[in-house]
């Protein structure tokens, strides 16, 4: 094997957003025909670090050298000058245009004037779909393809710029199996044509299988990098978490009675995000967490248990031993179950609206008599959960986009409790609100558990899952691989099922 | 954004100005009305008088009722431009049944025309998801050719009597109390009571009813109103057979008045209607709007073709000036907002 010259160097990256330092003296060497595998849990800055390649961010610290000379980009089109392209984790195809309409976007062959020639177009994309193997036509809509193929497209929207670095941001989390051998063989396939490869994932196996070096980032630094020749799985993991002091003993007393009947019975759920045949019980009093990574389906176990997916549906829901068919968040609210949903301003929150019509949402019919509310009642309900919650606001009345993040959050719990739950679905509770907020949230989490709510917590975050649940189920590729209880539910083996998907 | 740690002298003060900035609305646009009144008076002397008030009254009950139910569709998120249309096609079956059946049951089937149209748009907005615009634009085509049909292109007339009282007649009148009284004041047109009683209603509704709170709910934000188990689909034909209803009851009222129908009326009516819940502060995004401030729209778009009438300007500068005011209204609310959201 000859040894290229590095096209790419990244020497002490350093990055902070005003206060926060997200990557510390990074250093990355990137070069021809090689693929670099870049691994850490979320929050380690690998996206940062490869939007900083990619022009998008500038870094605050180090320098860039692109074939030895040191480079500044201003933004991301004079990275792109540079043939370093970007492959983002969403496919951002355009679905009702062709297969070469979309590959050739914004980076169309001229004919006459300034006319797309389209003939031209047409024959440069079918020879690129037969170079690479793609079953895909020129002239396929793009909707009508399967993920792969869309993914592929995407790809190769990317190699059609003449890449010389690309940047793969989880390629594969979104495709089945099969669809990732395909995905990696063209990737091997453009490294053996003298691309420097970036690749993203959370997928440890596919890292093992497709990469030549590896780094691992963790909290902003760089703690590894080796050939793939040089390491294995357990190394990698360990670099990951590192040595971190275990956090204080909080778990939670189990004194969940398993022998009793269960509280909800789920078999065969599935839904979007891959989730495929999941099945779990559920005790009064026990916290369940379910975790896996992105496609592993967790993200979708919430809105299809919910009613609230038009793909979710399962084999069976039994309540309390009554069987029930939810089709629509009404009929689960109906019978007491309750969502809180992950993502607070799409699904959770109207910034416009007050506190108090917030909170009150999901139960307006309880506050009302004849169809006319009691509003006044309504509030001081309203107030009196946000005090037991400890809600920092200037009142009811005030508008939700005034709070901060955490203090939304718990308005969006105080909603949830307030419709009496028997469950309560809690998807990543936590995301997005500050330390402090983090803690009240988890003990309001426990104490809801305390008084027999049976409640199922789906959360990426793994220490969540060691501070507060008794049970956890590890998904992968849409359903169960592991299920833990008690102390066997610890960061490491839960990581290395979800990475790996080994039982 | 972290507005965490207020203090309580902080928390009352913020609670005021919010009550105030709420109510700043409501005063900023009756100033606004009260400044037009004020022009209008000095510049037309016969504008004051109470033949002319009393006319107007009449005039706007129509366009109140309509854009009472126009206010509550477009917090849902949604429009119908059908409106018109429906105006004309009501008062066509509404006459066409009187002049046959009777009172009764023409009134029945106008309204239950507003119901069936709006089943008809709401369905096809909520089931097959085309956008409201669309389906109410086909309607309004639809229901003015079946208007078109049902008179032959003639005009019906020779309504009875009776009906005429509820589109011609005055309060102290059909009391027959305007001598005992002798407050020429309280002679109050009839349609404008009936106009007012709408418009109080879709107050209440969309103010003081759960229901109400669904509709912004659903207006705001489709997928939180569904996740908090409103079903989104419902409320929204709903909404759409309710200012449909709004429409049929405009027709009838407006067929009163004239004492006729001709299969013409009502043309361009919806976007008058539209000015009115613009100038008044909806927004056509949907999940903001207030009924009360409809009514500071209608007036204003009655009191300018009043102005126009009175005056010797020529009666065609109305849709500019309207316009003008459209996009002035519109502009002064983004500012309000973006001041408010700054501070």
């Amino acid at each position: 094997m000859t040894v290229h010259a590095p096209i790419l160097e990244c020497r002490g990256i350093g990055k902070t957003f005003g206060a926060v330092q997200v990557l510390k003296g990074v250093d990355l060497t990137l070069s021809p025909g090689r693929v670099t595998g870049l691994i850490g849990e979320n929050g380690a800055g690998k996206s940062t670090l490869a939007r900083i390649i990619a022009g998008v961010h500038k870094p605050t610290a180090g320098e860039i050298l692109f074939e030895g000379q040191p480079v500044s980009f201003a933004n991301a089109n004079e990275a792109l000058q540079r043939k370093i392209v970007t492959v983002h984790q969403d496919i951002n195809l355009i679905g009702s245009m062709t297969v070469a309409e979309n590959i050739t976007l914004n980076n169309e062959p001229v004919g006459v004037g300034t006319v797309v020639s389209r003939a031209e177009e047409r024959k440069t994309v079918e020879a690129l779909l037969a170079q690479f193997h793609v079953e895909a036509r020129a002239d396929q809509i793009v909707d009508t393809l399967p993920n792969d193929v869309r993914k592929m497209v995407q790809i190769l929207k990317a190699v059609a710029r003449d890449a010389r670095v690309l940047l793969l941001d989880e390629p594969t989390s979104s495709l089945t199996n099969t669809e990732v051998v395909v995905v990696l063989n063209l990737i091997r396939t453009l490294a053996a044509r003298g691309v420097a490869i970036v690749f993203i994932s959370h997928y440890m196996s596919e890292i093992l299988d497709v990469c030549d070096d590896i780094t691992v980032l963790r909290d902003g630094a760089r703690v590894l990098s080796v050939p793939r020749s040089e390491t294995n799985l357990g190394n990698i993991i360990v670099a990951m978490l590192g040595d971190k002091p275990q956090s204080e003993d909080v778990r939670a007393q189990d004194n969940v009675d398993r022998t009793l009947a269960p509280l909800l019975k789920v078999r065969g759920l599935s839904g979007r995000d891959g989730l495929k045949s999941l099945d779990f019980d559920l005790w009064p009093g026990e916290v369940l967490g379910l975790t896996g990574l992105t496609g592993s389906g967790v993200a979708a176990v919430g809105k299809s248990l919910f009613g609230a997916d038009p793909n979710g549906d399962a084999d069976l829901i039994e309540l309390q031993g009554h069987p029930l068919k939810i089709r629509h968040p009404a009929t689960a609210i109906r019978n007491s179950i309750a969502l809180l949903a992950s993502d607070r301003l799409r699904d959770g929150i109207i910034p416009d609206f007050s506190l108090v019509d917030n909170f009150a949402l999901p139960i307006l019919d309880r506050f009302s008599s004849l169809g006319v509310l009691k509003e006044s009642r309504m509030v001081d309900v309203a107030r009196q959960s946000f005090r037991n919650l400890t809600v920092k606001s200037s009142g009811p009345r005030a508008l939700a986009r005034q709070l901060s993040g955490g203090n939304q959050q718990k308005v969006l719990l105080a909603r949830w409790l307030a419709t009496k739950p028997k469950i309560l679905i809690l998807d990543e509770p936590t995301i997005g609100v500050d330390i402090g907020a983090k803690h009240e949230i988890r003990n309001i989490i426990r104490s809801i558990a305390l008084t027999g709510v049976g409640v199922i917590l789906l959360t990426t975050e793994v220490e969540e899952l060691e501070r507060l649940c008794h049970r956890v189920i590890v998904l992968f590729r849409g359903s169960e691989v592991r299920q833990f209880t008690g102390a066997e539910i610890q960061k490491a083996a839960i990581l290395s099922a979800s990475f790996s998907g080994s039982r | 954004m972290t507005n965490t740690s207020i203090s309580t002298a902080d928390v009352s003060r913020s609670g005021l100005s919010r009550t105030i900035r709420s109510w700043f609305g409501v005063i900023q646009s009756l100033a606004v009305l009260l400044l037009l009144v004020l022009i209008l008076s000095i510049l037309s002397p016969r504008f004051m008088t109470w033949v002319n008030i009393s006319n107007l009254m009449a005039q706007m009950s129509v366009l109140l009722v309509v854009a009472t139910g126009m206010t509550i569709v477009m917090i849902a998120g949604e429009i119908d431009i059908s409106v018109g249309s429906v105006v004309a096609l009501t008062a066509a079956v509404t006459a066409s049944v009187m002049v046959v059946f009777g009172i009764l049951p023409a009134l029945l089937a106008g309204i239950m025309t507003g119901v069936c149209v709006g089943l008809f748009n709401g369905i096809l907005v909520s089931l097959f998801r085309i956008p409201s615009i669309i389906v109410t634009l086909a309607t309004t085509m639809m229901a003015r050719s079946l208007a078109f049909v049902l008179t032959g292109g003639n005009v019906i007339t020779d309504l009875p009597p009776k009906f005429l009282v509820a589109g011609q007649g005055k309060l102290l009148d059909v009391l027959g109390l305007t001598e005992s009284i002798g407050i020429k004041y309280l002679n109050i047109p009839l349609s404008f009571l009936i106009a007012l009683l709408v418009y109080f209603f879709g107050w209440f509704l969309t103010a003081r009813m759960a229901f109400g709170r669904k509709v912004f709910a659903v207006g705001a934000n489709r997928n939180v109103a569904m996740l908090s188990g409103i079903h989104v689909g419902r409320t929204k034909v709903i909404c759409l057979v309710i200012v449909a209803v709004t429409a049929a009851i405009g027709g009838i009222l407006l067929l009163s008045r004239i004492g006729g129908i001709q299969a013409d009326t009502g043309r361009g009516l919806e976007f008058e209607v539209i000015a009115a819940v613009v100038i008044g502060g909806t927004s056509l995004a949907g999940g903001s709007g207030n009924v009360l401030r409809t009514l500071v729209g209608v007036l204003i778009i009655v009191l300018i073709r009043n102005f126009l009438n009175l005056s010797s300007i020529n009666i065609f500068w109305q849709d500019f000036a309207t316009g003008g005011i459209i996009i002035l209204a519109v502009l002064m609310d983004t500012l309000q907002k973006r001041m408010s959201r700054a501070g």
